[in-house]
């Protein structure tokens, strides 16, 4: 399987992309000498040049160290949610495939009732109830993705549960946990990293679209999709302060999404979502 | 037919499980609405009486009763801040909506379906890599860049069509496309794949034994065939897209659903943002019910 990992141009290129990028939010402090947050308001609105490698914003804050610090969130809150979601998916799909009509019936429903909100009218309502924060937007993720993996989960452990072995251990008188631990999770590990992948980039466009709105990361913390809002007043003067962090937003969802299909076509070929 | 109704009935239920759910989080955090909306300076009789006038002071199965014989009787309640009945605000805003989803929808199909055909009849050559890059781009950019992009380009660069959003068609033009750019790709890439698996079934040998080239057979029999799962796909965005139109709406001025809700939440309303939110489920789920009869008639073998 790691050969085909490695013999995949794409996967390969896409997961030195994530590092590069990855490293550089963690190493932000170094690579650059500006802080995210430092005002200096005798150098505002500079093009980029030497000094300022992407120019600074209406404050005179740095944004290629804004940018940098911005993506620290966006990848923290890219890779938490999803993390949460696919665990919650995982749990309640299988109960939902494996557990009694009951538990299906109501985890299925449940997962409609989620799926049936419009994602952001659902996450407004969320940022109504505990305000914009870091914690709100984890929520509000989770929420969002987790009914279709949820979903996802149900159908493969359903074709799962079909295999001899699982019918041989059930006769044999291995207890239900055990089958779901031995081989009922062992079996879901791939689809469960396509879905992981596949998700990432939907938390990252989840995210940037409600602090875009003004409604999820508040300042002075930074996160790529506040540093659009804050720029959009000076759009048609200085394209460049929305385009670092929205090429950045784009450049991380687009390698996302190369892996995400990559890793699909290597470890799961027959599957189709 | 039973098959209909089993599906009505569920999608009673689900709406059912919306409104629970979007009662019990509007109110998980203690606090008193009525105070936050008059703000600390009134004495507390008036913010009292405020309270018992929005039943805030019964307990919360009974005011979500009241709420639940409310919306059965079509009554979404009073917007706390805009002093008018939940419904006809809704009601209001939900044109534009409308016609922005609708417009869109239709630039992500032909645009998506175009793309999708057209890579699926040279797959693994370069037009098929060319439009696969296009459509991955397409799924890859947050909607409020598209917008801002597109505002940047055609009307400061070109003054070709106007910033926001004015009544006329033009000013809905550039909405249209950025929320239907990211629908287009993902349409564009299952259209491709699904149209693909139908190439080498035996009804298309069938359909070129009858005359047809290669290329008339994909494209009527195939297509037809291969539009299931990409009709049932665009449902779901329908939700998708009532997400993004938040975004656009809020970028291009557009008085629809989703400033509706914008304006609530910064305006801490909670009746206008409970019915907003709840109206688009409904939308959401008879969108779900049409794709459903749609795809009944496309391929009969659904009809159970």
């Amino acid at each position: 399987m790691i050969k085909t990992f490695i013999h995949n141009k794409v996967a390969v290129i896409s997961v030195a992309i994530i590092a590069v990028i990855m490293l550089m939010a963690i190493f932000a402090p170094i690579l650059t000498p500006y802080d995210a947050a430092r005002q200096d308001l005798l150098v505002r609105l500079k093009a980029p040049g030497a000094e300022h490698l992407l120019g600074t914003d209406e404050l005179g804050r740095d944004v290629f160290a804004r940018m940098l610090y911005g993506a620290r969130i966006s990848l923290v809150i890219a890779i938490i949610p999803t993390v949460i979601a696919v665990l919650i998916g995982m749990i309640l799909g299988i109960a939902s495939a494996y557990y009694g009509k009951v538990a299906d019936l109501l985890i299925m429903w449940f997962a409609d009732v989620t799926l049936a909100f419009p994602g952001m009218l659902l996450a407004m309502a969320i940022m109504y109830t505990f305000g914009g924060s870091f914690v709100s937007v984890v929520i509000c993720i989770v929420i969002m993705e987790w009914g279709s993996i949820a979903r996802i989960v149900r159908s493969v452990t359903l074709s799962i549960i079909e295999n001899e072995y699982i019918q041989a251990a059930r006769s044999m008188g291995v207890r239900k946990i055990a089958i779901v631990i031995k081989h009922i999770i062992p079996n879901l590990v791939p689809t469960l990293i396509v879905l992981f992948t596949l998700n990432v980039p939907a938390s990252i466009l989840s995210e940037s679209a409600l602090s875009f709105l003004g409604i999820g990361i508040q300042p002075p913390q930074v996160s790529l999709g506040l540093m659009v809002n804050q720029s959009k007043t000076l759009l048609f003067q200085m394209p460049w302060l929305a385009l670092a962090p929205s090429g950045m937003i784009m450049l991380l969802v687009l390698t996302f999404n190369y892996l995400g299909d990559a890793l699909r076509d290597i470890l799961d070929p027959k599957s189709k979502y | 037919m039973s098959g209909f109704i089993r599906r009505c009935v569920g999608v009673v239920l689900v709406l059912f499980g919306v409104m629970v759910m979007i009662f019990v989080v509007l109110r998980i955090i203690p606090g008193n609405p009525a105070a936050v909306l008059l703000n600390e300076h009134v004495n507390s009789a008036t913010i009292e009486r405020l309270t018992a006038s929005m039943n805030l002071d019964k307990p919360l199965p009974e005011q979500f009763f009241m709420y639940l014989a409310g919306v059965l009787r079509g009554d979404l309640g009073q917007s706390y801040y805009m002093r008018q009945s939940v419904l006809s605000l809704v009601l209001e805003a939900f044109p534009y909506t409308l016609k922005l989803t609708i417009l869109s929808a239709v630039f992500a199909w032909v645009l998506g379906i175009g793309i999708g055909v057209i890579s699926a009849l040279h797959h693994d050559r370069l037009p098929d890599y060319l439009f696969r890059g296009v459509s991955l781009l397409g799924v890859s950019v947050p909607v409020f860049m598209v917008a801002l992009f597109l505002q940047y380009l055609f009307y400061f660069r070109f003054s070709l069509l106007p910033l926001v959003y004015d009544g006329s068609f033009e000013s809905m033009i550039l909405p249209a496309i950025a929320l239907g750019w990211n629908s287009a790709g993902s349409v564009a890439r299952l259209t491709r794949s699904s149209l693909m698996e139908q190439f080498g079934q035996p009804y298309l040998d069938t359909a070129r034994a009858k005359g047809l080239t290669a290329r008339q057979a994909v494209l009527t029999h195939g297509l037809k065939n291969s539009m299931v799962p990409v009709i049932t796909m665009i449902a779901m965005q329908f939700s998708g897209m009532l997400s993004g139109a938040v975004i656009t709406e809020s970028v291009f001025g557009i008085a629809g659903l989703g400033k509706l809700a914008l304006t609530a939440v910064q305006t801490r309303d909670m009746p206008l943002l409970q019915g907003t939110v709840l109206f688009s489920a409904l939308v959401i789920s008879l969108g779900n019910i049409i794709a459903d009869l749609i795809n009944v008639c496309l391929d009969p073998r659904l009809r159970v």
